[in-house]
């Protein structure tokens, strides 16, 4: 694979590219010991997925709970509330389902241990 | 004692000899009665003295010997000359001696011998020529007054062997010699023809130029001159000096003899030399001062001469005017014709006194009364068109404009050989081209209004992490196409020209990002939670050669 290094940092990876035309960069190196998969984006540079910090990892898994949340928990939430408004039998039912959709979120996106 | 005597044997009295520069004695093999009977010659010249002759009285001969040796080449003759006369006289009864007869018949003999020599070296005519020997000598003469000719002839002897060759030819011209008398006076009139031809061109071209060839000369025309002599001023492009050498040799001379002046004029300072004739030439380091005066002031009337590159340009103004022309394309001074014309308030229809210039009769028999009395009259009507045709019936008075060209006259121009078969449509364009784009055809139009459009050549690229820079190596526009992950967003930026920016929160759709990017300038692309890349590529403008 190659790296385009601009201020000691790996700015663009390619396992076929080895010229990342119009790119600013300072250089090309060739990689032999790693492939594209092995490398992470992280704040503007490529690193190896193996030493991203546990930090970032763990925002990263916030940020995509937090999506997920909006997407598929938020609207339970919603119907259980209005099942509550509304004094309906089946309100504790839908809470369950609310929470138990957080549940299987947070099960599906563990954070990292550090 | 025994009386012998020399006798005249047949020869001829005369010999030659050649001088070698050292050989002093030459011998002679007729008899001579007396030393005083040989005349010697070297060269031309008689010799009287510097030589001894031998052997004067001998039947054989002897030899003239010279006291110095005659000169290599020089040509020695030995010539019998005895004189003519009687030396004896023999007297009734005397003594008879047969060597006294011997001696006066050797004499004759020798007197013959000595004529006969002179004969052979006479001009002679032939026996059987009627030619009277007696007109040749005049001939002679003649031909010998015109020796230099004959000398001439004698020279080109060569050539006149060759006319002898082709003596048939020369026959032929003389069968055809009044039509080659007449060539030359046919090829005058040829060329005189020609020459009043070319006169006549060039009239036209002058005619069609103006009237004016003063050097530097200049004057607005209302259509571009294909003429070289006369270059268009208002687009100030370089002249080629080699080319236009009249013009460059007189700014040369103008820089040279003139004298350096300064003057400020809305607000730039001109450093130029002013020459004899008035023209204002200023260096090519110093023609920025004349492009700020032109653009501030609409007139810089300098000559700008660049001596390195041998190239010049023209003075230039603004200022041009607008020409018009008449209905029929005829130039007019710029304001209308005047209207005018006349009627009598008393005017009757039938009377002489008619309405002229721009009023006619538009009806007859109109009652009218003249001092109280009815009596027919006319109606008077009103056509400026009447008074000038310029006023054409129903037609706008606004003229017709035309656009007019500065030129300047600069005389002679030259063109190398190359110039005139590689550069010649060039050196012919040059500052005479019209780049108004107005001018162009449709096609044209279109093909520069698209040059700024996307083409359909890209170049993909490797999109680098988020907040990379890149530079575009040409001009064309990047693109971007990225989706999925939640709440993508993505933004190309330049300093130079704009930023797009888009963002989705569904995670389903794919967007695309144009920004169009010149070349040399730098762009960033920043992005965040984008789940895939479609495309990221430089789409190349329309014209943009891939790079």
């Amino acid at each position: 694979m190659y790296k385009a290094l601009k201020d000691e940092k790996i700015i663009a990876i390619s396992d076929t590219d080895s010229e990342f035309k119009f790119m600013v960069k300072d250089s090309v190196v060739e990689d032999t010991d790693h492939t594209a998969e092995d490398y992470e984006q992280v704040n503007g540079e490529y690193i190896l997925k193996a030493d991203v910090p546990v930090d970032y990892q763990n925002e990263q898994i916030r940020q995509q709970r937090q999506a997920r949340y909006v997407a598929e928990s938020d609207p339970l939430r919603l119907d259980y509330d209005e099942a509550l408004a509304r004094e309906q039998d089946n309100s504790e039912q839908l809470k369950q389902e609310w929470l138990a959709s957080k549940d299987k979120i947070r099960e599906e996106l563990p954070y990292v241990e550090g | 004692m025994t009386d012998t005597h020399i006798k005249i044997n047949n020869v001829t009295p005369r010999v030659q000899y050649t001088g070698n520069g050292s050989t002093t004695s030459f011998p002679y093999s007729f008899a001579i009665f007396d030393e005083s009977d040989m005349v010697v010659y070297v060269g031309d010249e008689v010799i009287e003295s510097g030589y001894t002759v031998t052997g004067a009285g001998q039947t054989e001969g002897g030899n003239v010997v010279f006291d110095t040796a005659p000169e290599d080449g020089a040509i020695i003759t030995l010539l019998r000359n005895v004189p003519i006369e009687r030396v004896t006289d023999f007297q009734e009864g005397g003594t008879f001696r047969p060597k006294n007869i011997n001696d006066e018949l050797d004499r004759l003999t020798a007197f013959t011998q000595q004529v006969q020599e002179g004969l052979d070296r006479a001009v002679k005519v032939d026996p059987t020529s009627s030619t009277n020997p007696e007109d040749v000598i005049p001939k002679v003469e003649a031909l010998y007054d015109d020796i230099a000719n004959l000398d001439a002839v004698a020279d080109d002897l060569t050539n006149i062997d060759t006319v002898a060759s082709n003596i048939s030819d020369v026959g032929t011209c003389a069968t055809n010699m009044e039509d080659i008398q007449a060539a030359p006076g046919a090829a005058t009139t040829a060329s005189n023809a020609a020459i009043a031809a070319a006169a006549s061109a060039s009239s036209a071209a002058i005619s069609a130029a103006g009237t004016h060839f003063k050097l530097f000369h200049h004057d607005w025309f209302d259509y571009e001159l294909d003429d070289m002599a006369w270059l268009r001023a208002d687009t100030f492009s370089w002249q080629d000096g080699t080319v236009y050498t009249e013009a460059y040799n007189h700014l040369v001379d103008d820089v040279t003899n003139g004298t350096s002046q300064t003057e400020t004029i809305s607000g730039h300072t001109i450093t130029y030399t002013l020459a004899d004739d008035g023209h204002k030439i200023v260096s090519d380091a110093n023609a920025s001062e004349v492009e700020g005066l032109y653009n501030d002031a609409g007139v810089a009337w300098y000559y700008i001469l660049d001596l390195v590159n041998h190239k010049f340009k023209l003075p230039r103004t603004k200022y041009g005017f607008t020409g018009l022309r008449d209905y029929v394309g005829k130039y007019v001074p710029e304001s209308l014709p005047n209207i005018k014309g006349s009627i009598n308030p008393w005017m009757y229809t039938g009377t002489a006194d008619r309405p002229t210039g721009a009023f006619y009769e538009e009806a007859s028999n109109v009652e009218t009364y003249n001092a109280g009395a009815q009596s027919n009259g006319m109606k008077v009507g009103f056509s400026a068109n009447l008074s000038s045709s310029v006023y054409q019936d129903n037609a706008p008075v606004q003229q017709r404009a035309t656009q007019m060209y500065l030129y300047f006259y600069v005389g002679q121009f030259t063109q190398s050989a190359t110039e005139q078969t590689a550069g010649l449509n060039s050196e012919l364009f040059n500052g005479k081209v019209d780049l108004n784009a107005a001018n162009l055809s449709t096609e044209g139009k279109s093909l520069i209004s698209g040059l700024g459009m996307p083409s359909t050549r890209y170049e993909d690229l490797t999109l680098g992490a988020s907040g990379s820079t890149y530079t575009a190596t040409a001009n064309g526009w990047a693109y971007l196409a990225m989706g999925g992950g939640t709440n993508p967003s993505a933004e190309i930026s330049s300093d130079t020209i704009a930023t797009r920016y888009l963002s989705a929160s569904s995670d389903t759709r794919t967007f695309h990002i144009y920004l169009p990017i010149a070349k040399g300038q730098t762009f960033k692309i920043s992005y965040s939670n984008v789940g895939n890349l479609s495309a990221f590529r430089f789409i190349y403008a329309q014209g943009e050669p891939n790079v």
